[in-house]
């Protein structure tokens, strides 16, 4: 199971790569600054290749009964008085949405 | 899930296509600076070293979702191939934790202790805590254990209907767990202060926090791993 789900990215990804792992010890004082992202990042495929997702068309939860499992996970969010839900199997695909709620401008990501 | 605004600016971001410690970079189409979509933090460009504010959302069951609120819009389109488009959160579970905190200054409490812990009272940077989880829903959350100015702390009580409600052991009040609302007692009325707070898969979140504290079952407890497993990256 676990080297099943050790595959993730590579199904997020979606295309096929295969990726190196980069859980490389990390100095700690250091990590997540401008000189490890130079010395760690990988360009692995161009800019915009992944299929973000722009403000999408959303359906009514009666739709989307016919499609999800009762189990399957969906990261949901509540403002402004609108409710929407983004199942992860869906956004696995995208990785990434720019969209609102309740007009508030949000970013979605898993 | 963040804010696409930052000081009167809204942002929209794109995939700059870069895998950076196990995770992607997106870009903001308005200056390009590089953003990190786990922190919500810049690295890079006009924008380095801004952070992106954190919304509440859950994680949840697509049932439990629905019944809390029927009114949703819901993303549907073409799923995932592998694990991700097929997995059960109720049948994954142990793979999961409450990611606590923003930035990089965060903390992982597993659901495996959850589970048996399900209001699970904690100190974290030097504030009581109280972090929930609904196994019937998969939902987690976590709150600043006050209310009124007075530090709290809870225990779970089954309700009738299986929702998880909460005592207080200052002035015998009573919770509802998933809300934050108090429904009776003293401080009836009161809400609690919800903390940024983010479920991830463990295995996900040891690979980019390498050095994160992540609270969860002794070894012994821990459900045991079929195959070699992610630990190593743990920095335990």
């Amino acid at each position: 199971m676990l080297l099943t789900m050790g595959n993730l990215r590579l199904n997020f990804l979606g295309a096929g790569l295969l990726l190196p792992t980069l859980a490389l010890p990390a100095f700690a004082q250091d990590i997540f600054s401008e000189a490890d992202y130079e010395r760690n990042a990988r360009q692995v495929i161009a800019r915009d290749g992944f299929p973000v997702l722009n403000f999408p068309e959303m359906r009514d939860a009666a739709k989307a009964d016919r499609e999800l499992r009762e189990d399957e996970p969906v990261i949901g969010v509540f403002l402004g008085n609108e409710a929407k839900a983004y199942p992860i199997s869906v956004m696995g695909s995208h990785e990434l949405a720019n969209d609102l709620c309740g007009k508030i401008p949000i970013a979605v990501s898993w | 899930m963040y804010g696409r605004t930052l000081e009167d600016q809204v942002l929209e971001f794109g995939h700059e296509g870069v895998l950076y410690r196990n995770s992607f970079m997106m870009y903001d189409k308005q200056t390009e600076s590089l953003w990190l979509h786990v922190t919500g933090e810049a690295l890079k460009g006009k924008l380095k070293g801004k952070q992106l504010e954190f919304l509440p959302s859950e994680v949840t069951t697509w049932q439990a979702w629905r019944q809390k609120h029927p009114e949703t819009k819901v993303l549907l389109g073409r799923k995932a191939r592998g694990p991700m488009g097929t997995f059960g959160l109720k049948q994954q579970s142990r793979h999961f934790g409450l990611s606590l905190g923003q930035g990089r200054d965060v903390r992982l409490y597993q659901y495996a202790l959850l589970a048996k812990v399900p209001v699970f009272n904690h100190h974290y940077q030097g504030k009581a805590v109280v972090l929930v989880y609904h196994q019937e829903s998969s939902q987690s959350v976590a709150y600043a254990a006050e209310a009124e100015g007075q530090p709290l702390s809870f225990h779970a009580v089954q309700g009738s209907e299986g929702e998880l409600l909460m005592l207080d052991g200052q002035t015998r009040s009573l919770w509802d767990g998933l809300q934050g609302i108090c429904l009776a007692g003293p401080m009836k009325g009161q809400r609690l202060n919800r903390l940024p707070a983010t479920p991830w898969l463990t295995m996900r979140w040891r690979n980019f926090f390498p050095e994160g504290e992540v609270i969860g079952l002794p070894k012994e407890e821990e459900p045991a791993p079929k195959a070699k497993s992610e630990g190593t990256a743990s920095g335990n």
